[in-house]
């Protein structure tokens, strides 16, 4: 390490000064920190548990938990929700692992439009889905009128529906990233030993890509059952552990009961997440050496593909055509049922209000998180600070909690003085931070493993003070994880809407709370009109982020995630 | 790598820009409002009529008390501009509203319409009618009910939608209504036949509105404050009062006491008194306390005798009662 190695150096006498200071310096601000963690993340955390647990008037009591076991009510609540997240997860599996094949492996024309098809529901709010489905196939939607038929969409169906097409991408990424570490060229040795396809797969392919394929899933359930905006759009009379927590707050103001809502939602999904991350880890099979390989990945034969091909283009034709939908109901007077076209749902600026409001907090947490999460990754590997375990599990708690726990939590936390947050566009930015800055932290993590630090100590043996190496040589080589920080965070907070529902208020209005409004109010043209606009603007990002990146030669790279 | 280590401070400098922001102008009004439809052109016109610049968010009539009751004794706004009578009532008797009883442009307007100490004013009311789809009803050969009574017929199983009181105050208007018609026990009776052909409880009481509009239900208990503008956007939408008459809600304005914006915001409670914001509101279907013309009903509707009070007194039982009943699995 770059103080221990100077310590070799007492000539240096005027260094002395520098040295204290290069000690104090990283110190110091872990201390800040661990305050900032301990305030935004473990405090609201916290105060979710303590008031699932208290009476009224501040004392203790289990009763809220036997009202949520002894009433049928809650537990159909749980039972939905698990049974959501076990279902949307089987599907996003198998539908994930079939285009992952495909692009890895299918033929070549078909690759990258599949990519494409699959990455697109990315740039949109999660629920855009629920509301493109009710107009395509609502009980008067698109398709019901072609058919003639009333589709119930409304309960199982659309819920399920919707999640799979805004869940996918994220199955997808990370069974890609599985199978691109398989080597080819053992699947060649196994054809030529006689394997056929459906046998390869079985004895082969899923094997080696299971415990990718366990992680990928275990993510997925996570998610799901942590989503509250489709449940919410479609769940029609369907009770769900998110949106059922939401109603206990808007509602009813009984927090005590959504605390409790929130602290059985986060069983599951800080188990999940605790299990990825600490007994997972490091479990993959990677076949690929640092060594290149010759073989070209074989074609896959007629039945198979058909039999990937079909699921796959079910998917990307609802993907296309809610998409399509959501174009055309913003620029008709109401889709399916009046197609004069119109431009009257954009005469509202509050629209436009809200999208700018979320690009200010979206580019401010962005930024913030992505600074936040490599100084915490570079403070964890390269000084003397010794809580790595504690900042990654606080960040991890702060990312694997459900948007829902995180808002409530942070009304809970910050209504009154000392830290009266309550309205500001701060606390949105605050809790965005909060929420998503794991991954540049991890980002940092992993990428400080692959830089020597024998750099960095070269530095500081030319004399470099330790806020000169980090600016000269760590900073530089971390811009990779910085990105992959930043573009998370900002894409995260420009279309998440489980927390912020809760902390919006007068004139800080989001626009995913708004658009969501506007579809639970079935003003499904403003809602339309206002997706549309923050899908351009979020494609407008990313084409610009992409130019920014070529020209500084930062990787900007999607696996990070 | 110069380049980058240049770049790195160019997103702290945004950072600073951005995140500081322009402060907030000093005669802002930060308001809460559960008139939805109309929050926009509500904030606009107050802004353009008064000087203040008016901020909304909208919520439903439950979720805007819940939030008033969760933020007391710091609530979040200066002003709730369109609430329920029934929640001003029991935020009088908490003391959360600035007394503002000398507005110059409310002295002239019936009593009715201001509470005795002018600790809160009342717009004018919504109603809620029944809509029902024109094509749907002409497809099946069915006509539109005359009495909520009609509403009970099997014929209608599936088919009607309204909203659920949890989350909106029209909701609880109509709760609260047939128990006032009919009673207590025979109110819950009734609504209990209904219950067997509603098919979904929405979360927004405008919301039956849409579906009925977008054709997927045929019948809907809906709050009266969108359909001119439905009706006017060509949705194929017919409206009726059935006889028993209509329920009704007021529309409060009140100021929240501890605000720090209190002259402004008694500038705007008074404009709402004018002529010329009753004129404007009533375009809309409101039936106003200056009783201007109104485009929707002509002459004034039916209305049931449906007292603020009772409604008041009795909020929580009924949403616990309901609760009891009708939530779903």
């Amino acid at each position: 390490m770059a103080t221990t190695l100077s310590l070799e150096h007492p000539t240096a006498h005027t260094r002395r000064g520098g040295q204290a200071a290069a000690r104090l310096l990283p110190a110091a601000l872990a201390c800040l920190l661990v305050a900032w963690l301990a305030v935004f993340i473990a405090y609201p955390a916290l105060a979710v548990l303590l008031r699932s647990l208290s009476t009224k008037v501040g004392g203790f009591t289990l009763a809220h938990y036997q009202s949520f076991f002894a009433k049928g009510y809650f537990l159909r609540s749980l039972l939905n929700t698990l049974i959501l997240g076990a279902t949307v997860t089987g599907l996003c599996l198998s539908l994930g692992f079939a285009v992952a094949y495909l692009v890895a492996r299918g033929p070549r024309p078909l690759r990258l439009p599949l990519r494409v098809l699959t990455l697109a529901p990315l740039i949109a709010p999660p629920y855009l889905f629920g509301l493109a489905l009710i107009i395509l196939a609502g009980r008067r939607g698109v398709l019901a009128q072609l058919l003639d038929m009333r589709i119930p969409l409304y309960g199982w169906l659309g819920v399920i529906l919707s999640q799979v097409l805004s869940l996918l991408p994220v199955a997808f990424l990370m069974i890609e990233n599985v199978l691109a570490s398989l080597d080819p060229s053992i699947e060649d040795s196994a054809c030529d030993l006689g394997a056929d396809e459906p046998t390869l797969l079985r004895t082969v392919i899923l094997p080696l890509a299971s415990p990718g394929l366990l992680k990928a899933g275990l993510l997925t359930f996570g998610l799901s059952i942590a989503d509250f905006g489709n449940p919410a759009l479609l769940g029609g009379g369907l009770s769900f552990l998110a949106p059922d927590a939401y109603l206990m707050v808007t509602g009813e103001w009984n927090m005590e009961m959504a605390s409790v809502l929130s602290v059985i939602l986060l069983v599951p999904t800080l188990g999940i997440f605790l299990v990825q991350h600490y007994w997972l880890k490091g479990k993959t099979y990677t076949t690929v050496g640092g060594h290149a390989t010759a073989a070209e990945p074989r074609g896959i034969g007629g039945g198979l593909l058909t039999a990937l091909l079909t699921p796959s283009l079910v998917f990307g034709a609802l993907v296309v055509g809610s998409y399509g939908v959501i174009a055309l109901g913003a620029v008709t007077k109401l889709v399916g049922i009046d197609n004069t076209p119109t431009m009257q749902h954009f005469a509202s600026m509050a629209g436009f209000d809200a999208i700018w409001t979320s690009f200010q907090v979206s580019l401010t947490a962005g930024l913030a998180a992505a600074m936040v999460g490599t100084g915490l990754a570079y403070l964890c590997m390269r000084t003397e600070v010794r809580l790595r375990g504690l900042l990654e599990l606080t960040t991890l708690i702060g990312f694997a909690l459900p948007g829902t726990v995180m808002g409530i939590g942070y009304i809970l936390a910050f209504n009154s003085p000392p830290l009266y947050l309550t309205g500001t566009l701060a606390i949105l930015i605050l809790n965005m931070i909060a929420r998503f800055l794991a991954v540049g932290l991890e980002a940092g993590v992993s990428k400080l493993y692959q830089i020597d630090v024998g750099i960095e100590e070269a530095s500081a043996d030319l004399g470099a003070g330790l806020l000169t190496t980090f600016r000269r040589i760590t900073l530089p080589l971390m811009s990779s994880a910085f990105a992959a920080g930043f573009l998370f965070t900002f894409m995260q907070s420009m279309i998440s809407l489980s927390a912020a529902i809760f902390l919006v208020a007068p004139g800080n209005l989001l626009a995913s709370v708004y658009i969501f409004n506007r579809a639970r109010d079935g003003d499904m043209g403003i809602a339309c009109a206002t997706s549309l606009l923050l899908i351009l603007s979020l494609a407008a990002c990313l084409a610009g982020l992409a130019v920014l990146a070529r020209r500084t030669g930062i990787r900007m790279s999607a696996a990070h995630t | 790598m110069k380049k980058l280590a240049r770049l790195w401070w160019l997103p702290i400098c945004v950072l600073l820009v951005v995140g500081i922001g322009p402060a907030p102008a000093a005669d802002e009004i930060r308001i809460y409002t559960y008139m939805l439809p109309i929050q926009e052109d509500l904030t606009k016109f107050l802004s353009e009529n008064t000087g203040v610049q008016a901020k909304a968010l909208g919520l439903s009539g439950g979720e805007l008390w819940a939030r008033v009751q969760a933020e007391k004794p710091n609530i979040g706004a200066d002003i709730i501009f369109g609430f329920a009578p029934g929640t001003a009532i029991l935020g009088k008797r908490e003391g959360l509203w600035a007394a503002y009883p000398e507005a110059p442009a409310w002295k002239d307007i019936h009593a009715r319409y201001k509470d005795k100490d002018g600790a809160y004013y009342d717009l004018g009311t919504s109603c809620f009618v029944l809509v029902g789809n024109k094509d749907l009803l002409a497809k099946k050969n069915l006509k539109m009910p005359a009495s909520w009574f009609d509403l009970l017929d099997p014929k209608w199983k599936g088919e009607i939608v309204m909203p659920s009181p949890v989350t909106s105050g029209t909701a609880f208007m109509i709760n609260a209504t047939f128990l006032q018609l009919l009673g207590w026990e025979k109110g819950w009776d009734f609504m209990e036949k209904l219950d067997k052909n509603v098919a979904q409880y929405t979360r927004s009481g405008n919301a039956p509105l849409e579906h009925v509009g977008r054709g997927e239900y045929i019948l809907g208990l809906t709050s009266d404050e969108k359909v001119p503008q439905r009706l006017q956007q060509g949705f194929p939408i017919l409206w009726t009062a059935p006889k028993e008459g209509l329920g009704y809600e007021g529309n409060i304005v009140a100021i929240v006491k501890g605000t720090k914006q209190l002259e402004a915001a008694k500038k705007v409670v008074n404009f709402a008194g004018t002529e010329k914001f009753q004129r404007w509101l009533a375009q809309f279907g409101y039936l106003t306390a200056r009783d201007e013309p109104n485009p929707m009903y002509g002459s004034k509707p039916k209305l049931v005798d449906y007292s603020y009070e009772w409604a008041a007194d009795n909020h929580a039982r009924i949403i616990e009662t309901w609760k009891t009943k009708f939530l779903r699995k």
